[in-house]
């Protein structure tokens, strides 16, 4: 048998991976017609509702995370950029999240200036914005501030809430080499890590006049607990 | 929670109640879930098709307001093409939202040219709200550029940068749209050093395809090729999914003479995004030239798959394919291909006409020299049928063929007709004269082409003559009169339309005028749609009547 005839394993992976995503998409719009339907009789098995969308949520992350992975390995990483207003994208992604995180009692705030423009792949960073506040589902207790501004030629993104803040082998700034997310083995084994990595790659892929994109986790900030911060050049 | 600040104009969802909205999806579970939520936004009108051609049906029998339509949708045609068949053959206009739904994220997908982009995208799974929002901001944006739209389709390019530039110190809200808009105003003015700084600006600020896509092309517009290759070379680096650039730096190798380098891009390109008609018929023109006739012999093939069934399907491909399989000494097959291209376009007389030309040439081949002639002859009798459209190179083909034939007369009148009709195509006049060199008949052709030349001339100056005397109504008829024999002569109808529109000022509107200037100005517009006084004709125009022409989608 030629070598050509033999399906590459990761082409497998890739497909099923294709057909499970279409599938979490069908649970999810039930899943989501449910909800409504119960919100409208008060059922009082909501909150496990709740637990199940974050849940196909992340899976469905997890997926489009290996297809995009997958792909970059396979060719390179296509990176559509355009100007967008950031307000927008981050009030599209709160508004996706909010019923979850609402459900949950959280009190999401956005800071952003109306006229704050800027450069990336919209679709690429909404994902990455979109995993992170699934993410606070689990880690919030009630409070999240999503804030943008322009600072020394980058886009900074920040992600604050009220939870526990980060374990310690978590915190990381993308632009070191050693001890950064992606560097263990064992680090990649839970989602959060595979994460964290490839929203780093996704931000290292945003270039402009030699300086890369970046992310960073720290424990701190106006609550007290996790900071999650994006820069874009 | 705290929110931005919302646009006190922006749309609310009660606009959207009253659309109707076509929801397509090859998936049932998925068009179920679409329609539910679209209910719960308190839509009332939705229907829905499980692939492209019955989605397009829908779309010719009644009008929609929002199309959802899935990008993969099975074995027929994709979302991509349902977009571009929907516009062209006008199911859709400006104010229609088109939404791509996509079933992972677009770096699957290929990126199509700007014209043929679609509103927004919607990535499965979506919410309710998710669908709510993206619905308003579209409808939001199509309001607000509208104005910006109607000015560029008016052809006031001047006014649409001062509105384009207005609306930028407005405040960012649209500033990617209107950035778009402003450097294709400006490719269309054709200032290329305007063009270069604009798209060269952008392109500092972050490097952006469109933006880099437009640099490309203008350097190209410049000669300056080496430019333009090493521009479109570096945006496939940054993405390989922008499918134009791989067409024009195909495009810059050929006119750099490396037509080998050309067809090896176009391969590449085909075999990422396959579907794409005009690509494959590229592809197999390149490789036809490279004499790879394999390829090319493949290619139109591909072509014609792709093409059933769509609005964009040509005899060409079937005739130029029937032409290389003759070079490939496989004449039998290319009668086949024939016999196939007839069946496909058994309506279309002027498809015949194009069908039994390349059949004579295929009968040549095999010394069939009787069936040759019985092809020419259907050909011609085709073109006795009413309201046939043949292309200028296939009448000079088919006058070649008449010619050969030993009925000079009827292909000469044919040249004659045809060169009248275009009598300002320096291009087609040269044709034209290396066809009659060819025949041996230099001396004649030229002697018929200054003759048909002058005689045109000679009707549009007597025309002009009456308008400047002031003679309008004079004009006006005798410029109907010649507008009605050569209803393909881009000055003759762009005057009439200057003459009628000009006595209208003047002595008053009538609706049969406003008729008449409309019917011209579309004449002129399908003949050329970058004729350089049309931008002026349009000013009368609106001076006259506010009534849309046939290309302008964002008037209604």
């Amino acid at each position: 048998m030629d070598d050509s005839d033999v399906l590459d394993f990761s082409d497998i992976l890739a497909s099923t991976m294709h057909d499970t995503k279409n599938s979490l998409g069908m649970l999810y719009h039930t899943l989501e017609a449910m909800i409504g339907r119960c919100q409208e009789r008060g059922c009082p098995v909501q909150k496990d509702h709740y637990l199940l969308q974050y849940e196909l949520r992340r899976l469905n992350h997890n997926s489009i995370r290996m297809l995009s992975l997958y792909k970059a390995k396979k060719a390179k990483f296509p990176i559509s950029l355009d100007y967008h207003s950031v307000g927008d994208c981050l009030d599209e992604a709160i508004i996706v999240n909010e019923p979850l995180l609402s459900s949950k009692g959280v009190d999401i705030e956005l800071e952003c200036p109306t006229d704050l423009f800027w450069s990336f792949d919209r679709e690429l960073i909404m994902g990455i914005l979109d995993s992170v506040l699934n993410n606070e589902y689990l880690y919030t207790k009630d409070r999240l501030t999503v804030s943008a501004g322009s600072k020394d030629g980058y886009l900074v993104i920040q992600l604050e809430d009220n939870g526990p803040g980060y374990p310690e082998y978590f915190l990381m700034d993308s632009r070191e080499k050693s001890g950064s997310a992606g560097s263990h083995v064992s680090f990649l084994t839970g989602s959060t890590g595979l994460g964290l990595y490839f929203s780093a790659l996704v931000a290292k892929s945003h270039t402009k006049e030699g300086r890369e994109g970046f992310i960073r986790t720290m424990n701190g900030g106006r609550y007290n607990g996790s900071v999650f911060t994006l820069h874009l050049p | 929670m705290a929110y931005l600040q919302k646009d006190p104009i922006a749309p609310t969802i009660d606009k959207l109640r009253h659309h109707r909205v076509l929801v397509i999806d090859d998936f049932v579970n998925f068009r179920t879930a679409v329609k539910g939520m679209l209910a719960g936004l308190g839509v009332a009108h939705i229907v829905d098709a499980f692939d492209g051609e019955s989605a397009l049906l829908r779309m010719s029998a009644s009008k929609y307001d929002i199309i959802l339509c899935d990008y993969n949708l099975g074995p027929g045609k994709d979302g991509q093409q349902v977009l571009e068949e929907a516009k062209h053959y006008k199911y859709i206009n400006y104010m229609t939202i088109f939404m791509m739904v996509t079933a992972e994220n677009s770096m699957d997908m290929v990126m199509g040219v700007v014209e043929h982009m679609p509103d927004d995208y919607l990535i499965k799974p979506f919410t309710k709200q998710m669908l709510e929002k993206k619905l308003l901001s579209v409808l939001e944006k199509k309001i607000a550029l509208r104005e910006i739209i109607q000015t560029v389709e008016m052809m006031e390019y001047d006014r649409a940068v001062i509105l384009c530039d207005e609306m930028i110190k407005k405040g960012p809200k649209h500033i990617r749209e209107v950035l778009r808009i402003k450097g294709e105003v400006f490719a269309k003015i054709e200032d290329h050093q305007q063009t270069e700084a604009f798209y060269k600006e952008l392109s500092a600020m972050g490097k952006m395809p469109w933006a880099m896509f437009g640099l490309g092309k203008c350097q190209y517009q410049q000669g300056r090729l080496e430019d333009a290759k090493e521009t479109f070379t570096e945006l496939i680096k940054i993405n390989d999914k922008v499918m134009a650039a791989y067409d024009w730096l195909a495009k810059v190798h050929d006119a750099m003479g490396n037509p080998q380098e050309a067809q090896a891009i176009l391969v590449k390109a085909t075999e990422i995004s396959p579907r794409a008609l005009e690509r494959q018929r590229e592809l197999g023109a390149i490789a036809q030239k490279n004499q790879d006739l394999q390829t090319a012999v493949k290619s139109f093939k591909t072509a014609i798959t792709y093409g059933k069934n769509s609005a964009f399907k040509a005899p060409s491909d079937y005739t130029i394919l029937a032409k290389v399989l003759v070079e490939a000494d496989s004449p039998q097959e290319g009668l086949n291909v024939l016999g196939d291209a007839q069946q496909a376009f058994h309506r279309d007389p002027g498809a015949t006409v194009q069908i039994g030309l390349a059949e004579s040439l295929v009968y040549q081949k095999l010394n069939r020299q009787e069936d040759a002639r019985e092809s020419i002859n259907k050909a011609i009798k085709a073109t006795e049928k009413m309201a046939v459209r043949v292309p200028a190179d296939i009448e000079l083909e088919l006058a070649k063929a008449l010619i050969l034939n030993g009925d000079g007369d009827r292909g000469k009148e044919i040249v004659r007709k045809m060169i009248q009709s275009n009598h300002e195509n320096e291009g087609l006049i040269t044709e034209t004269k290396k066809m009659f060199a060819g025949l041996n008949m230099a001396q004649e052709g030229q002697e018929l082409l200054d003759a048909a030349v002058e005689e045109v001339a000679e009707l549009n100056n007597q025309g002009v003559k009456l308008v400047k005397e002031g003679n309008l109504a004079k004009a006006t008829s005798y410029f109907d009169r010649a507008a009605e024999k050569l209803p393909d002569n881009t000055l003759i109808n762009a005057n009439a339309a200057y003459a009628c529109m000009l006595d209208m000022k003047k002595n008053g509107k009538t609706i049969e005028g406003i008729q008449k200037a409309q019917t011209y100005l579309e004449r002129v517009y399908r003949n050329d749609p970058q004729y350089r006084d049309l931008p002026n004709l349009l000013t009368v125009y609106r001076e006259i009547s506010k009534e849309p022409l046939s290309w302008m989608t964002a008037t209604f």
